[in-house]
């Protein structure tokens, strides 16, 4: 789901994997969580991975970039992404792909750019609410909601190199959460949701420090629109584009066969409800 | 009806007593059928008739000491009476009997929307010909359809004066509110002259427009130079008026590249004149003292109604509270005023797909036009309320009585009475009242992260047994797969009252609108005799 948020691609991605469930493993209103005494007792040592090149000198919470490697195992077949965080004060950026990336402020702004277009279109909490969007700003700016953390139980502190990480583990929603916490970065290490051959991991690649003029490249020279504004802007040709298009691939075809079965279009299937 | 029942029911019309076996003791008579006054829809009817007959008209020219404008932008049949039921079903009514207020002025007719090149039209074209009285085209203010849409250099000689030009030529107050920004297509249609709607900020400005010394929208705003100027203007769109290097009390920077600060420049242009930025300040206005008020609440549009919030430096006024400020500030011109209002954010939600904000902003712009209702008189205002355009709203199956506007459709059983179930389509699932021909379908996502755009366009029908359909974020379902739903293209309604507002009759061209306003307030004749 290469256009998603972190919270859908965590969503999205697990329940794929894992569940046919709908609500994220990550959300703030999980049950309480549960930890065998085994698991509690055997924190598991970290394993470099493998193109992990983690400068930390210089590297500030608020002013970095994160690489992480995203690999998500159904069964036999294993997928793989990357996946760069940037922050920058107020500013939480997602790179997923060269087609868009999404930048989250702390006012609850939310921003799609399109670079090959360099067109991008800026959605207010109203947008976002009155599309039905939630989202948890702290999710998105530390992966892993601190309010999950809270939930896991937590394990042995481990000295990698210069980083000081916690372990975490636990049970949410009836599957195994492993969490590797960076307390330097304030951002997972790794993080393994489900277990066995059903698993999603984010694995920490690589960090480096951001500077004003490296995050401002990023988001220089976009015209951008409000979202509010696009359906009045029939007459831009890359709004038509997208009208037409979607700011995201097509999903259900709409195609129903006379027993009900919907007729799978290009794209996804459904939604996951 | 035959011609006993005729005869009696127009005597019962006539008011003459009822006597005998004629149901008037409550029974059906003794032919069985109920043709007296005992039935409460023939006494509505009655009444409505009644009323309807004592109605005068005023037609001289210029009988109209104020005009008073309301633009739904997007606010079509539907979405009005899909707006009215709601508003009663929140009032706890079963919401097919209520009215919102302007449906309650005694003229209505239809405007055809379309455009000189679009059928299906857009508020640029639409607003233009509402205030010019002369159709353009497709995002072209106040210009004929001689300039090319983004072409300054092709608008020599094509502007066209508005109803607020004429209006402030001939010695009259004016005022244009919106809950969009001010400097959006319908607003900025009654001060602006442009090619391109777009061009909000000098930012917007395409090379091709600065070398042929086309200036952007708020700029028009600020150089506005007819009369004493315009005397209100309230909305959102502050990001326009203020330089890309300064920051609004919301900590959103300005667009504008040449520097200027055009709220600073209100303030210096106009004597007894004030710029506010948030609701409290707007309240602490003083009308009796205040005779050019700019209002800019938000850097972009103001939020929605259902969204709006009260206080601190986001606090925005409503539409109604903007609507009886200008107009106290206004009516103190013994000249006379003319004041366009829009509630612009109902094409914004509808847009989006979603029915129950867009709602909710038109009952808002119901309460703004009780208000101007109430603050004025039928004697010497033209009230006009109507909508730029439609949108492919529809209002569908046959739900029973009361059933929640938002909801499933439940319909009635083979004995009329409120099925117990659900209505399901050929797949076995229930579907909502109302919905849309094309946009971005079916959405309502649980809260924990999930998120929209992560998901595909999702047209066709989805099972919404467990879906709260009533939710303010709910996206009713679609047809054609679209980002955005669009607009539509059937006629809108024309509600008016007072001096003119006869003249609103049958089917007629979006431009006559302009035309009823000039009759009804002679501003033509007026500006000329001015000059």
């Amino acid at each position: 789901m290469k256009y998603s948020l972190l919270s859908a691609a965590l969503l999205v991605g697990f329940v794929q994997v894992v569940s046919a469930h709908s609500t994220s493993v990550l959300s703030t209103s999980e049950q309480s969580t549960s930890v065998s005494a085994e698991q509690a007792q055997q924190p598991r040592s970290i394993e470099p991975a493998t193109k992990l090149e983690l400068v930390c000198t210089g590297v500030m919470p608020h002013q970095l970039s994160a690489t992480y490697e995203v690999s998500q195992t159904r069964g036999v077949h294993v997928t793989k992404h990357q996946l760069q965080l940037t922050r920058y004060q107020d500013t939480a950026i997602y790179q997923r792909s060269p087609q868009s990336f999404e930048a989250w402020q702390h006012n609850g702004e939310y921003v799609r750019y399109f670079p090959m277009d360099k067109r991008s279109v800026s959605y207010r909490p109203s947008d976002l609410l009155s599309l039905n969007i939630s989202y948890d700003l702290e999710q998105v700016f530390h992966l892993v909601s601190p309010q999950i953390r809270s939930k896991l139980k937590q394990a042995d502190n481990i000295q990698h190199t210069c980083l000081t990480v916690e372990s975490f583990r636990g049970e949410l929603k009836g599957q195994e959460v492993s969490l590797q916490w960076a307390t330097s970065l304030d951002l997972p290490y790794q993080l393994t949701i489900g277990q066995g051959d059903q698993q999603l991991t984010y694995q920490l690649a690589e960090v480096k420090p951001v500077t004003q003029a490296d995050f401002k490249a990023l988001t220089t020279g976009y015209k951008d629109i409000d979202f509010a504004d696009v359906g009045d802007s029939e007459s831009d040709p890359f709004i038509a584009k997208m009208i037409t298009q979607g700011f995201i691939q097509h999903g259900s075809s709409g195609f129903y066969t006379s027993d009900g079965q919907q007729i799978t279009g290009n794209g996804h299937s459904s939604h996951s409800h | 009806m035959n011609k006993k029942l005729l005869v009696l029911s127009m005597a019962a019309t006539l008011g003459l007593a009822a006597c005998g076996n004629d149901g008037d003791n409550g029974s059906n008579g003794s032919d069985g059928k109920d043709w007296t006054a005992v039935n409460q829809w023939y006494v509505d009817g009655q009444k409505r008739v009644t009323q309807a007959a004592d109605i005068s008209i005023n037609n001289q020219a210029g009988a109209a000491k104020n005009i008073i404008l309301f633009v739904g932008d997007g606010m079509g049949v539907s979405t009005v009476t899909a707006a009215r039921i709601l508003d009663g079903q929140l009032k706890g009514n079963t919401g097919e009997e209520n009215s919102l207020s302007f449906e309650t002025l005694p003229h209505l007719g239809l405007a055809k929307t379309y455009n000189v090149n679009g059928q299906t039209p857009d508020s640029a074209g639409t607003m233009t010909a509402m205030v010019t009285g002369v159709k353009t085209d497709v995002g072209v203010l106040s210009q004929a359809e001689g300039v090319t849409r983004g072409n300054c250099a092709s608008t020599q000689g094509q502007d066209l004066m508005t109803s607020i030009e004429l209006a402030s030529i001939a010695g009259m107050s004016t005022g244009v509110i919106s809950t969009a920004r001010v400097t959006h297509a319908t607003p900025a249609a009654a001060y602006a002259h442009s090619p391109e709607r777009d061009w909000e900020s000098d930012a917007d400005l395409t090379a091709e427009a600065v070398t042929n010394g086309c200036k952007d929208i708020a700029a028009q705003l600020l150089d506005y130079s007819y009369g004493s100027g315009i005397n209100v203007v309230m909305g959102g769109g502050r990001r326009a008026f203020i330089p890309n290097t300064m920051t609004d009390p919301e900590g959103k920077n300005g667009k504008r590249l040449d520097g200027r600060d055009l709220t600073s420049e209100w303030t210096a242009k106009y004597t007894n004149s004030a710029y506010v930025a948030d609701r409290d300040s707007f309240l602490a206005l003083d009308p009796t003292t205040t005779d050019h008020a700019l209002g800019l609440f938000n850097s972009s549009h103001m939020e929605y109604d259902y969204d709006r919030i009260t206080d601190g430096a986001a606090g925005e006024p409503s539409l109604a509270e903007m609507t009886a400020k200008s107009i106290d500030i206004l009516k103190k011109n013994d000249k006379g005023f003319v004041l366009i209002i829009e509630a612009g954010r109902i094409d914004h939600a509808h847009h989006a797909g979603n029915a129950a904000r867009a709602l909710h902003d038109t009952i808002a712009l119901s309460e703004a036009v009780r208000v101007a209702m109430e603050k004025t008189s039928t004697k010497d205002t033209l009230l006009m309320v109507t909508a730029d355009h439609s949108h492919v709203f529809t209002i569908a199956g046959y739900p029973t009585r009361g059933n929640p506007i938002l909801g499933l459709v439940k319909g009635n059983d083979s004995s009329g009475i409120s099925a117990v179930t659900n209505s399901t389509d050929a797949n076995g699932m229930p579907y909502t009242t109302v919905g849309y021909t094309n946009g971005r379908g079916y959405a309502a996502l649980d809260n924990g992260g999930d998120e929209r755009y992560g998901l595909p366009i999702a047209a066709g029908r989805f099972d919404l047994n467990y879906v709260d359909t009533q939710s303010a974020g709910f996206h009713q379902e679609a047809l054609v797969p679209l980002e955005s739903e669009t607009h539509a293209g059937e006629d809108v309604g024309i509600f008016a009252s007072g001096p003119g507002a006869h003249l609103v009759q049958g089917t007629v061209e979006q431009n006559h609108i302009f035309h009823v306003i000039n009759h009804a307030a002679n501003l033509v004749i007026k500006a000329e005799a001015a000059l």
